[in-house]
């Protein structure tokens, strides 16, 4: 009854974490409360390390339902409150947990108030993160998708700079409002479900199976599919829905806008794969020529748009909106290749943005400022920091022996051979592609080389070198980097059984 | 006799230990001396929980009529009538500020409480129009008189702007009663019940219908009569606004699904009517409450759109739309009197009524604060709050199992995001990094504090329990 | 010549509906508050005169709608005496009835 390994725990400790720090425990003794944060932290971590490693392959595993006095929690409308993990999910709840310690960590010296109100936030968004990828009922994921609101809209606007509030509300509408389109094509997706097996019940797998075995109206099922694609749009920034990430990126703390970026985009492109493409796979290949276009459009606006920036968490920002539409483009191959580095940028990404918005953080602290125009000639003085950016930024533009480097080649690849309804969309598509992400090299190479090294007037200013604890954050993202550069097999062979299985969906 | 004493004691026993306490308030109130509230206060609260418990007695007699079938205990009452109780409850608690002022008069504040919770009670479960009419004129004859109260001028024009809608809408009821009684010559629900309409009264059924039903808005505070709740909120004490946004809409939305239930389930043009109103309602309490500066007026647009969504939830003519409307209501009677016990609170330490007030209080008092936050969080829809389950419940029986529910699921979605915008304007606030005032709460308003915390508690716990409550509300809206 | 000699039941009917509507038209337009409250009187009559004719015209034995229109008479009388007592306090405070004066409310 009581496993040692549950979904539970995993998802629930974080809350408890949360209560225990916002409780009158702590007082006000915020190293206290920062040691325990990053205890609590790192014991998650290595906790959702075990998943992997006692994980079965190729059966979904560590199904876990939360029973309420003997019946599922809402029972009566169907809704049960269940969590699994599979192939997908069981590399990215470590990641995310990996993620949230790098950024508690690294808040040590960015978060100089309201220590509390922090970590406790900061937790409980974990909890809701990880939520969202493990819970395998539809309302639930529903419900952890909005409370996610939340946190993050107190995260942004407390700790920020400037603009913070108005980003902070701007996100807030928009996520609201994506969540809206989602709610209610859930809720018409549930009915179907309901009229065509008779059984009131919100499973993924039962709406699977009763998408596949029912007689749906085609045009319900078009809005359902674009309902769902609207909702997860708005997350995974979609042009023209990304302005919420842009602002939000520019006006938060360093710690959050990694999380931001890392973590609650990923949500988005799981949100895609799990319900659009796993839900409805004809409508997915009938669609994907138009997908096809949003990813192009995704990338060759960040790129360019990346270019005019002088704020350097905006370029960032525009970088991982351009990787998201690597990743659109992957899925949209529809072919093992693709599909396989789509999910590798998904998890490739959440390091490269994490690492770079650290090095951002860590300039802001030293230099003050986020201009481009004011930035320049650190290198003199912090040339560790140089290495690691310069490490990082080898990984963003996809060089061989870096975790980027599988992901957009296999994207490229699969693209490019993808059997799609317009056979030389995909050809034509493709090769924008590889020529804008040419672009995005020039633009992050810009990027450092005007930080680091053009030597200028600053030489009156003596600046540290990152130590401590900032240098092992940044090393070990750089050395994940390179490792899972190096064997990248590692993780595909995790989530091999799951893009088979997808694959299967999708020819059938 | 013996049937009227088997009556009184198995199913109208809430109601008479109502009245006999209401009367004892005011005989008792000749005996006492200046500093008796508290007295009248405990008096109130003992015979609102005798009340509670003596509720007991009716549910093994549900279905049946009393009073030669002028009053009905069902599954549906009952639970209506806990609320209301509830309701009452809070109040009591309340208000402990207004009657240690009104000192001696505190006795008749009480009594006239007692006697608006008598008629909400006999509200919900009345089975004709005649104790219907009654109730509802008794109901809000004495909500003028509590508003009125105070011996400032704003509640004088609140009272008369109530009283006047009130009796607005007691001519359109009484007209649509007068014609529903011409065409079936029947007052009696279960007696109507029985469709003899030819086809020439069904227009005049209709009309009567519709008249019946903008008779009961105004005890709702949904269009046609939704313009005045603002300023009425405003201008009454807050223990009364509080009271004022749950009881009576409460009372009137349970006779409201009893009428629905009984008389209209055939006629699918009355669904459309009760729609297009609720809408208009949600949209009306969204949109003005954005620009408000007075947190009473603020609070009175909020609880203006929530009875749309309620009535909107009404408006699915199903077991299904009953038991979303239950466990709204549930929901909406905790947040309802979690934030207005916050503003109360609130309002004791700081003494204005301004929103921009707010700045900076959780810096001040903060696990009040986030209390209040739940509480707002509540209100929105968002989760982990039962807000959220609400509404979601609303959406799903909204669909009807069927696909002609869209065209009315999707504008009322729309307008929740209105809501979340509407309700995080306060929330920045109170977060805000500067105090602009030194508001501190001082330490013995325990009333108030034990309504928030225990609202707050409430409505996490019925977002973890809802299955049970839902089962319950299923079990309840089918006896109705 | 026929309609207007004998009367039936929907020479009252007409008779009641026009009432509730002059009062209707009264409580809309009036400035003054009692003249407000005395067209609430002439709705409630009119409802009341709808009920008895009802009552009138069916044939029943129990005479429901007769206890109807009773109890309507003693309730409106109720409401009116109510609004009146609330008028006269206003009246102490703004010296005026005139229902543009007193708006204090806002909105």
């Amino acid at each position: 009854m009581f496993d040692l390994l549950s979904l539970k725990i995993l998802i629930f400790t974080p809350v408890l974490a949360a209560i225990i720090i916002a409780s009158p425990l702590f007082g006000t003794n915020f190293i206290y409360i920062r040691r325990f944060a990053k205890t609590c932290g790192t014991i998650h971590f290595l906790y959702s390390l075990l998943f992997i490693v006692f994980y079965n392959f190729g059966v979904e595993s560590f199904y876990d339902e939360i029973m309420i006095f003997g019946s599922g929690w809402l029972e009566k409308l169907g809704i049960n409150a269940a969590f699994g993990l599979d192939g997908l999910t069981v590399l990215l709840a470590p990641l995310t947990s990996f993620i949230f310690l790098i950024s508690l960590i690294v808040s040590k010296t960015m978060i100089r108030t309201k220590h509390k109100m922090y970590y406790s936030l900061m937790f409980i968004l974990l909890s809701t993160v990880l939520g969202v990828f493990c819970s395998k009922d539809m309302f639930l994921f529903l419900i952890f998708w909005e409370a996610e609101l939340i946190p993050l809209y107190f995260l942004i606007s407390e700790w920020g700079s400037c603009n913070c509030k108005h980003s902070a509300m701007k996100y807030l509408l928009y996520i609201f409002c994506g969540s809206i389109f989602l709610s209610v094509a859930m809720i018409g997706l549930f009915f179907y479900g309901y009229l065509s097996n008779g059984e009131l019940s919100a499973s993924i797998d039962f709406l699977r199976v009763s998408m596949t075995d029912g007689i749906f109206p085609v045009f319900l099922k078009k809005l359902l599919f674009f309902g769902f694609f609207t909702g997860f749009a708005v997350k995974l920034p979609i042009i023209p829905f990304h302005i919420w990430f842009t602002d939000s990126q520019s006006d938060s703390a360093t710690p959050i806008s990694m999380v931001l970026s890392a973590i609650i985009i990923n949500t988005g492109a799981y949100g895609i794969i799990r319900f659009n493409l796993d839900l409805f796979p004809e409508l997915f290949i009938k669609y994907s020529p138009f997908i096809m276009i949003f990813a192009v459009i995704n990338i060759i606006w960040a790129s360019l748009a990346a270019f005019k920036q002088n704020d350097i968490k905006k370029t960032i920002a525009y970088y991982s909106i351009s990787q998201m539409g690597l990743f659109l483009l992957g899925l949209s191959s529809l072919n093992k290749i693709g599909l396989d580095g789509a999910i590798f940028i998904m998890l490739s990404h959440s390091f490269i943005s994490a690492g770079l918005f650290l090095i951002t953080g860590l300039i802001y602290q030293v230099a003050k400022t986020k201009t481009l125009q004011e930035l320049s000639g650190l290198g003199e003085f912090m040339p560790i920091l140089m290495l690691f950016a310069y490490v990082i930024n080898f990984a963003a533009v996809a060089v061989p022996l870096t975790i980027a480097f599988p992901g957009q080649l296999l994207v490229f690849l699969g693209a490019f051979s993808s059997d799609c309804s317009i056979e030389p969309l995909a050809k034509i598509c493709s090769f924008i592609a590889i020529l804008i992400m040419l672009l995005a090299a020039s633009y992050i190479f810009k990027l450092f080389h005007k930080i680091f090294c053009t030597s200028q007037f600053y030489s009156t200013k003596k600046y540290h070198d990152v130590s401590g604890h900032r240098l092992m954050c940044i090393a070990v993202i750089c050395f994940c980097i390179i490792l899972f550069g190096c064997f990248p097999d590692s993780l595909m062979s995790i989530y091999n059984n799951f893009t088979e299985s997808l694959l299967e969906i999708l020819r059938v | 006799m013996d049937l009227l004493i088997f009556e009184i004691k198995n199913i109208f026993l809430p109601e008479t230990i109502i009245i006999i306490a209401a009367l004892f308030n005011i005989l008792l109130s000749l005996f006492f001396g200046k500093n008796a509230y508290k007295f009248s206060e405990r008096l109130t609260l003992v015979s609102i929980i005798i009340s509670l418990a003596s509720l007991s007695f009716g549910i093994s007699h549900c279905g049946y009529t009393i009073f030669s079938e002028n009053f009905i205990q069902t599954n549906f009452t009952i639970i209506m009538k806990v609320l209301i109780l509830l309701g009452a409850i809070f109040t009591v608690l309340l208000s402990q500020n207004i009657s240690k002022k009104l000192k001696n008069q505190a006795f008749e504040y009480h009594s006239i409480l007692l006697i608006s919770i008598f008629a909400s009670m006999c509200l919900v479960s009345s089975n004709d129009f005649i104790p219907l009419f009654i109730s509802l004129e008794i109901l809000s004859v004495t909500s003028s008189l509590l508003i009125a109260f105070w011996n400032k001028y704003k509640p004088k024009e609140a009272a008369l702007k109530f009283i006047i809608n009130s009796a607005v809408a007691t001519g359109f009821l009484l007209l649509g009663i007068s014609y529903m009684y011409g065409i079936s010559g029947e007052l009696n629900f279960s007696l109507l019940n029985i469709n003899y309409y030819s086809q020439d009264t069904s227009l005049l059924f209709g009309i009567s219908s519709v008249l019946i039903i903008i008779g009961l808005t105004c005890q709702l505070g949904c269009m046609p009569f939704q313009r005045f709740v603002p300023d009425i909120y405003q201008g009454s004490p807050y223990p009364i606004a509080a009271y004022l946004s749950v009881v009576p809409k409460l009372a009137g939305f349970g006779i409201l699904a009893r009428i629905i239930g009984t008389l209209m389930y055939d006629t699918p043009i009355l669904q459309f009517v009760i729609s297009f109103a609720a809408l208009y309602t949600i949209a009306y309490g969204l949109i003005g409450g954005i620009r408000q500066t007075d947190i009473k007026r603020f609070l009175a647009y909020s609880s203006v759109s929530h009875c749309g969504f309620m009535l909107l939830s009404l408006s699915i003519f199903s077991n299904y739309g009953v038991s979303s409307f239950i466990y709204y209501a549930l929901v909406y009677l905790f947040m309802n009197f979690g934030v207005w016990a916050a503003a109360i609170i609130f309002v004791n330490c700081s003494g204005t009524d301004n929103i921009k007030d707010y700045r900076g209080i959780f810096y001040i008092r903060p696990y009040y604060t986030v209390a209040f936050l739940i509480c707002l969080i509540s209100l929105a829809g968002l989760p982990p709050s039962s807000g959220f389950l609400s509404k979601l419940y609303l959406f799903i029986a909204l669909t009807r199992l069927d696909v002609s529910g869209l065209p009315i699921l999707i504008p009322a979605s729309l307008l929740t995001v209105i809501a979340v915008f509407l309700y995080f304007n306060i929330i920045s606030l109170m977060f805000d990094r500067t105090p602009k005032n030194n508001c501190i709460i001082p330490a013995q308003h325990m009333n108030t504090k034990i309504v928030v915390y225990f609202c707050t508690l409430m409505i996490l716990l019925t977002f973890f329990f809802a299955n049970k409550i839902i089962a319950l509300s299923m079990f309840a809206s089918i006896g109705i | 010549m026929d309609f207007l000699s004998d009367i039936g039941i929907y020479h009252f009917l007409i008779l009641s509906l026009s009432l509730f509507l002059i009062g209707l038209f009264g409580v809309a337009v009036s400035k003054h508050i009692l003249k407000i409250l005395i067209s609430l009187e002439i709705m409630f009559s009119a409802a009341t005169l709808n009920v008895a004719t009802f009552a009138v015209y069916s044939d029943e034995t129990h005479f429901k709608g007769g206890i109807l229109a009773l109890f309507i008479i003693v309730l409106s009388v109720i409401h009116i005496i109510i609004a009146t007592a609330i008028t006269i306090n206003i009246f102490k405070f703004k010296q005026t009835a005139n229902i543009e004066n007193i708006g204090e409310l806002k909105g």
